[in-house]
C-alpha cells in the first residue's frame, strides 16, 4: 500500500475497506435490516461512528439491537437483551417490512448480474444444479419491501454475471418497468458494495454501473472481473480510504469478547 | 406454557402442527405473566417434558447461556466424516449424550 494510505488510516484490508465503505452509507436513525458477517459488522460500526442513533434490525426478531460485540448468529441473546422490542419471525416480515417500515436491507449474494437480480439458490440448471447453495432465507423479502437495498460481496467474474442461473431476490428483474408489475414496493438495489468499489443502477434501465472506485483500484481492474460489459458512470468517484478513526472503531468491534455473565 | 425472548417461529410451529412436544425449563403449578412473554394455552400442547438444560447449544433466556463455543466447532466437525460420526456418538446417540448437553 502507498502513501496515500498511510496518511489516512494505515495499512488496512480489502475487507476493512468494503465494511468502512458500507458503513458511511448509513444515515443516523435510519431503520437497518442486517445479517450476520459483514452487513451486521458494517451497521456496528456505523452505530459506533457517525450513526449512534441507527436502529438495527435482525432477522430473528430483535428490533433496534444494541450489541457491544458481533454476535455470532442472529439467535444470540445479547440482540434481544438489547432491543428495543423483540418481536416474532412473522410478526417481522409481514408487520415491519413488508409495511415499509425498514428503510434499508443489506443483501449478500453468491451471484448477481447487471440488474441486481440475486441468486443464492443454485449454479447451473435448477433441476440439475452444478451448485445447491444455502438458498433464500428472508432476502427475497428484504429485497421486495424493504425501502432500498444494499448488496454487499466481493467483485469476481463467477459472481458478476451477464444473467444470474437462478433469481431468488429480485433486484430490476429483466429491466425498466420489472418491479413495478410484479407489485413490489421498494425501490430495490441502489448500491452494490465490493472489495474494488462501488456499483449504482442507472436511473433509467436498472442495468449497474461502476460509481466509485478504491485507492488504487481503477475502472479497468473492476471491468475485468465483471462478467458483463460494465459501463462506468461519467462521473467515477475516488472513495476514501478508511481513516484511523474508523479504523480502530472497527478493530475494536471485531476483537469485541462477550462480556462476562452475559447470556451469550 | 409461556416463554420469551428471541421467539422465532415457535409458537408457529406449535398451531401448525398436529401434535406437538414442548420441552421446558420448568413445569410450575401456576404460571407468572411476564410483558410481551407469548402464551401457548394447554389446549394448544399436547406433551410436555421437563428437561432444564433442553435448549443446548441454544438457550433459554434467564435460564441458560448460549454455548457459542459449541456452534464455532460444528464447523469443522461438519467438513469431516470421522469428526460428524464421533460427534453424532458423543452429543446425540452414546449412552449418557442427552444427559451431558442438558447440563451445559
Amino acid at each position: 500500500m502507498s502513501d496515500t494510505v498511510s496518511e489516512t488510516g494505515g495499512d488496512y484490508t480489502a475487507d476493512e475497506m468494503m465494511t468502512v465503505t458500507a458503513a458511511r452509507t448509513l444515515r443516523d436513525g435510519m431503520t437497518c435490516f442486517v445479517g450476520i458477517g459483514l452487513p451486521s459488522a458494517a451497521a456496528n460500526l456505523a452505530r459506533a461512528t457517525h450513526a449512534p442513533k441507527l436502529v438495527l434490525v435482525y432477522e430473528s426478531g430483535t428490533i433496534g439491537a444494541k450489541p457491544g460485540w458481533l454476535p455470532l448468529s442472529i439467535g444470540d441473546g445479547v440482540l434481544a437483551q438489547t432491543a428495543d422490542a423483540v418481536v416474532s419471525v412473522p410478526e417481522i416480515f409481514n408487520y415491519w417490512i413488508q409495511a415499509g417500515r425498514i428503510d434499508l436491507g443489506f443483501l449478500g449474494a453468491a451471484q448477481v448480474d447487471k440488474f441486481g437480480n440475486i441468486n443464492t439458490t443454485a449454479i447451473g440448471d435448477y433441476a440439475r444444479p452444478k451448485v445447491r447453495l444455502p438458498g433464500a432465507g428472508g432476502a427475497p423479502e428484504i429485497a421486495a419491501s424493504c425501502r432500498e437495498v444494499t448488496i454487499v460481496l466481493r467483485q469476481s467474474l463467477r459472481a458478476f454475471v451477464e444473467r444470474v442461473d437462478f433469481i431468488t431476490s429480485v433486484g430490476f428483474g429483466d429491466g425498466p418497468g420489472a418491479r413495478q408489475r410484479l407489485g413490489l414496493t421498494g425501490a430495490g438495489p441502489q448500491k452494490i458494495i465490493t472489495d474494488l468499489g462501488v456499483l449504482e443502477p442507472d436511473p433509467r434501465t436498472g442495468e449497474f454501473l461502476l460509481t466509485g472506485v478504491y485507492p488504487e483500484v481503477s475502472a479497468a481492474d473492476v471491468q475485468g472481473r465483471t462478467g458483463w460489459e460494465l459501463r462506468v458512470a461519467p462521473s467515477l468517484a475516488q472513495l476514501p480510504a478508511p481513516d484511523s478513526a474508523e479504523l480502530s472503531a472497527l478493530r475494536r468491534l471485531m476483537s469485541a469478547e462477550p462480556s462476562e455473565g452475559a447470556s451469550r | 406454557m409461556q416463554f420469551w425472548g428471541i421467539t422465532g417461529v415457535q409458537k408457529e410451529a406449535v398451531l401448525a402442527a398436529r401434535r406437538s412436544v414442548v420441552t421446558v425449563e420448568e413445569i410450575v403449578d401456576e404460571l407468572d405473566p411476564r410483558p410481551g412473554a407469548v402464551v401457548l394455552p394447554a389446549w394448544t400442547v399436547s406433551f410436555v417434558a421437563a428437561v432444564p438444560g433442553g435448549a443446548h447449544p441454544s438457550y433459554a433466556l434467564g435460564y441458560s447461556a448460549r454455548d457459542n463455543d459449541f456452534y464455532v466447532a460444528w464447523d469443522a466437525i461438519s467438513r469431516d466424516r470421522e469428526a460428524f460420526t464421533a460427534w453424532l456418538e458423543r452429543e446425540v446417540l452414546g449412552p449418557g449424550a442427552r444427559r451431558a448437553g442438558a447440563a451445559q
